[in-house]
């Protein structure tokens, strides 16, 4: 029993990653219909920001050597930042583009931040030590559950409701939702692009740093190509979750993290390697069964 | 007499298209061959590899509208396979003691092998086709991506068949830039020859409008697939050329660094026409090219003038870019490349100009 | 099949096809589009369908053409029923449409747009291609064969829908408010193509439009719908005279009052 819900906090907390992360791509999708590469970017620059560009194996601390509120605050608004810059540098330009196109610049700046972080700091992956404290193990109703999947349980519980407030009850929120929905509908009756888009940006960027800081204090790691990995678990998410619906792109990434680590305890070992492909198969069955995903947006092509 | 003199004219326009990409591309080799250095060479026969790669891509993205991001799985497949059959004789016992005896103990000649490589690739492309091809075209955007994802994760567990994650040495490289060049001539041929065909019409025409076309009786699933396995067989080709160049081999050649270039090369080029293709390879492959002497360093009279390392992805990122935003389309838009005038045709013309058909 | 229509004008040896939907029910969520719709069309008949907007005509075409299936009803184009049948195997059957957006094939030519409509016959390009200049020719749209279809005029683009849904070599035509957007001259020029067709193509053809002069002009008889029924079926000069049809135009004020050319 006690087993069973081991599992079960660990598939809530790597779910609740993936939630954010799938819930920024899903934000941005649903507006632009720009699949966000760059989202995993976000994360690895928030996750270097704490250090100092150097070629060394040692990291030598940045942001991450000032105290923790005011770390989080720098890292969070560096990331989101960068956010706003790449829509107004390289996406702007290419607003109502194909997806073809739109697939690649984005890929391109995806491309682009990653050297450029290995250019500054190369691609060794690099130790971190953030908040040792919060890893530790806490003891919860018998389960031996590691301080940090709490917090990011925590934080990403917080985060949701927050946003949900957010775009329920602003108006910002609204034209936004509203531009998920049918972005052309939408400025047609006075919603403002310029707003709306730098709104799901600046959410993005901060949902990206906010998985910076859990994922570095979660792994010990700075590592450039984790934010890669990230990007296209989310993305998977995101679009079983159901494109243009922002709660099935949080759904989609509960359900991936979730069936992640079900795998990961279920299957026998020497099939475990595997685990990410049967991940991978149920994306590609689930897509079957629901083409739009789980949550099936509202519109439908008229005929 | 004039009608046969007639019917060579229109074929041979009808070829203009393709016979402007050869052309050029066979010029390229020769000089190449002819006076560059050996580092030449290999720039030009890589990038001839790129143009089956790019152009294998083309035929199922360029004419169907909807974007594979998997495909180079089917390189993998090829590569892997052509490797089983022509590599090792003395090592593969021990290193990849998962394969089955008889290929253990077999070495095959290479043009068998290739075939059976690409035959391989076929097939895979038309199973996984057939399974994704039910799927819209961003689900089915995912769903190859997805296809890639396991291909990689099953390959680089399988040990014991493909040695995993280590790269596999020793491969027999025969391919020389006749070879090469060879192979991307008679991709380009089967790319038009596809989309001049009755089914590359009709995939384009569900390109433009899905619902439109299956309301005139064109099943979108059935043109999707052929376009598909085509695409996955000539992948197939590129998967085994790069084998059989690099003498080296490994799962991560064919994951998201090859799929962003080949997919980046094909939309800077134009993803709407061959030309496109072939464009956005050469032009990239230059400015990679240009950039890699860079940073290696040029002489500047007695000082080596270099960029840092890792300016050339930066740099070749912002290129990217810049000739989107220039250009939305790509850089041929939609453009086959005909002469005489060097008149742009559309890509929808089957390069019979704009001349009347003949009654 | 369909290829032999388009020179020969029709084959009248056979007997007519007959496309017939029975009691056809569409609901969605709590809507209601059709309920209990009957249709019966023949090949070489010119049928109107006239309603409201909203009144469910383009729902019905998308049911007879399998865009939609009905909650509950048939279609039966010769006996066959159509329930079931993906859109591009109704089509390949003989039942073709034009849409109310037009939907043509932007980047391809006007020819190619034809070409495209001939291949599930199963025929070559080349035989494709020369059945889709004789449609041109006999459309009027010869000069336009090489156009882009993305840059054509308003008029033309209509025509060239037609153009398209007649060169799969259809036994039935469904055409979509084809003269919305048109003036007078130009919806002229439409009856008389639609005249045409039944001799030219052999095909029957099942017409949708707000615009009264059209349908009294080019139809054979009309049916008439409203808020997902079928409230009436009759010639042209009966139906004008309906107080059930001024009804459901006008609103059951109005039933009673004479004035017949009001209805746009």
């Amino acid at each position: 029993m006690a087993h069973i819900l081991q599992v079960l906090v660990d598939a809530v907390s790597l779910g609740s990653l993936f939630a954010l992360v799938s819930l920024s791509i899903g934000l941005v999708f649903g507006i632009m219909r720009l699949i966000n590469f760059a989202q995993g970017d976000f994360v690895t620059i928030g996750a270097y920001s704490l250090l100092a560009p150097a070629a060394g194996a040692t990291p030598v601390l940045f942001l991450g050597a000032l105290p923790w509120p005011l770390m989080l605050v720098l890292v969070l608004t560096v990331v989101v930042v960068l956010a706003l810059l790449t829509e107004r540098i390289a996406f702007r330009p290419l607003r109502n583009a194909e997806p073809a196109t739109l697939l690649v610049s984005s890929f391109a700046v995806s491309y682009f931040l990653q050297n450029l972080v290995i250019v500054l700091y190369t691609s060794r992956p690099k130790a971190l030590s953030l908040g040792a404290e919060i890893s530790n193990v806490v003891n919860v109703f018998g389960l031996r559950v590691a301080g940090i999947q709490l917090l990011t349980i925590g934080v990403t519980a917080v985060l949701l409701v927050g946003i949900s407030a957010f775009l329920r009850f602003t108006s910002l929120g609204l034209q936004m939702r509203a531009s998920a929905e049918n972005f052309r509908m939408a400025r047609l009756l006075g919603v403002r692009a310029n707003r709306v888009i730098a709104g799901a940006f600046a959410i993005a960027g901060f949902l990206g740093g906010v998985v910076a800081l859990l994922l570095t204090v979660q792994t010990g790691v700075v590592d450039v190509r984790a934010g890669a990995t990230l990007v296209v678990f989310g993305f998977f998410a995101t679009v079983i979750g159901g494109m243009g619906s922002l709660v099935g792109a949080a759904l989609g990434g509960f359900l991936v993290g979730t069936v992640s680590a079900v795998l990961q305890t279920i299957l026998p070992a020497d099939v475990r390697p595997f685990r990410d492909a049967f991940v991978f198969a149920a994306v590609i069955l689930i897509l079957l069964v629901r083409p739009r995903g789980i949550i099936a947006s509202k519109s439908k092509e008229r005929v | 007499m004039t009608e046969a003199r007639d019917f060579c004219v229109r074929q041979f326009k009808a070829g203009m298209p393709v016979l402007c990409l050869v052309v050029p591309l066979a010029l390229a080799a020769l000089v190449a061959d002819q006076y560059g250095s050996i580092g030449v060479v290999r720039s030009v026969t890589e990038a001839l590899i790129k143009i089956v790669i790019v152009v294998g891509l083309y035929i199922f993205i360029g004419n169907s509208g909807v974007i594979s991001l998997g495909s180079t799985a089917f390189m993998a497949i090829a590569a892997y396979a052509t490797t089983w059959q022509t590599c090792c004789s003395m090592m593969k016992p021990m290193v990849m003691s998962g394969l089955p005896e008889f290929l253990k103990q077999t070495t095959v000649p290479f043009a068998p092998a290739a075939g059976i490589a690409i035959g391989l690739a076929g097939l895979a492309a038309f199973l996984s086709g057939f399974v994704l091809m039910r799927l819209s075209g961003l689900a089915a955007s995912i769903g190859t991506l997805a296809l890639l994802f396991i291909v990689n994760v099953a390959y680089s567990n399988w040990d014991s068949v493909t040695m995993g994650a280590s790269s596999v040495v020793g491969i027999p490289t025969y391919v020389t830039v006749w070879l090469a060049l060879a192979a991307a001539v008679l991709s380009i041929v089967v790319a038009y020859a596809f989309q001049t065909s009755r089914a590359g019409l009709a995939l384009r025409a569900t390109r433009e409008d899905e619902v439109a076309a299956q309301a005139i009786g064109v099943s979108i699933y059935r043109m999707r697939l052929l376009a598909f396995t085509i695409s996955g067989a000539v992948l197939g080709l590129a998967g085994v050329l790069h084998a059989h160049f690099l003498g080296v081999l490994s799962i991560d050649m064919f994951f998201m660094q090859l799929t962003f270039l080949s997919i980046s090369m094909l939309v800077v080029g134009g993803m709407g026409s061959l030309a496109g293709a072939v464009v956005g390879v050469v032009f990239l492959s230059i400015v990679i090219e240009v950039f890699r002497t860079l940073e290696r360093g040029i002489l500047i009279g007695d000082t080596k003038a270099s960029l840092p390392a890792g300016t050339q992805e930066l740099v070749l990122a912002a290129i990217m870019l810049c000739v989107l935003i220039w250009k939305r389309d790509g850089i041929m838009s939609w453009k086959e490349i005909t002469w005489p005038l060097m008149r742009r045709a559309p890509a929808s013309d089957a390069g019979r100009g704009a001349e009347a058909p003949s009654r | 099949m369909g290829m032999q229509n388009l020179s020969s004008g029709g084959d009248f040896g056979r007997a007519p096809s007959r496309l017939v939907a029975k009691g056809v029910t569409v609901t969605f969520g709590g809507i209601t589009a059709l309920s209990d719709v009957d249709l019966e069309l023949e090949q070489a008949e010119i049928v109107g369908l006239i309603g409201p907007n909203g009144a469910g005509k383009t729902t019905l075409v998308n049911v007879l053409t399998g865009f939609q299936s009905p909650t509950r009803g048939t279609v039966e184009l010769d006996g066959v029923d159509l329930k079931g049948d993906r859109p591009f195997r109704v089509a390949a059957r003989g039942v073709s449409r034009t849409f109310q957006a037009g939907r043509l094939f932007k980047r391809l030519t006007v020819r190619e747009n034809l070409e495209v409509a001939g291949f599930h016959t199963g025929c070559s390009r080349r035989q494709a291609r020369e059945s889709a200049d004789r449609i041109l020719e006999q459309m009027n749209l010869t000069a336009c064969a090489d156009t882009i279809a993305g840059s054509l005029n308003y008029g033309h683009e209509r025509r060239v829908g037609i153009g398209r849904a007649l060169a799969t070599g259809p036994k039935f035509v469904l055409m979509d408010e084809p003269a919305s957007g048109m003036n007078d001259a130009e919806c002229e020029e439409l009856v008389a193509c639609i005249l045409d067709i039944p001799g030219q193509f052999g095909c029957g053809v099942l017409l949708i439009e707000h615009n009264m002069t059209v349908i009294l002009k080019a139809c054979e008889r009309i049916q008439v719908m409203d808020g997902g029924r079928r409230i009436a079926m009759d010639r042209p000069d009966a139906i004008v005279a309906d107080p059930r049809v001024r009804a459901a135009y006008f609103g059951t004020r109005h039933a009673t009052s004479a004035g017949g050319n009001g209805i746009h």
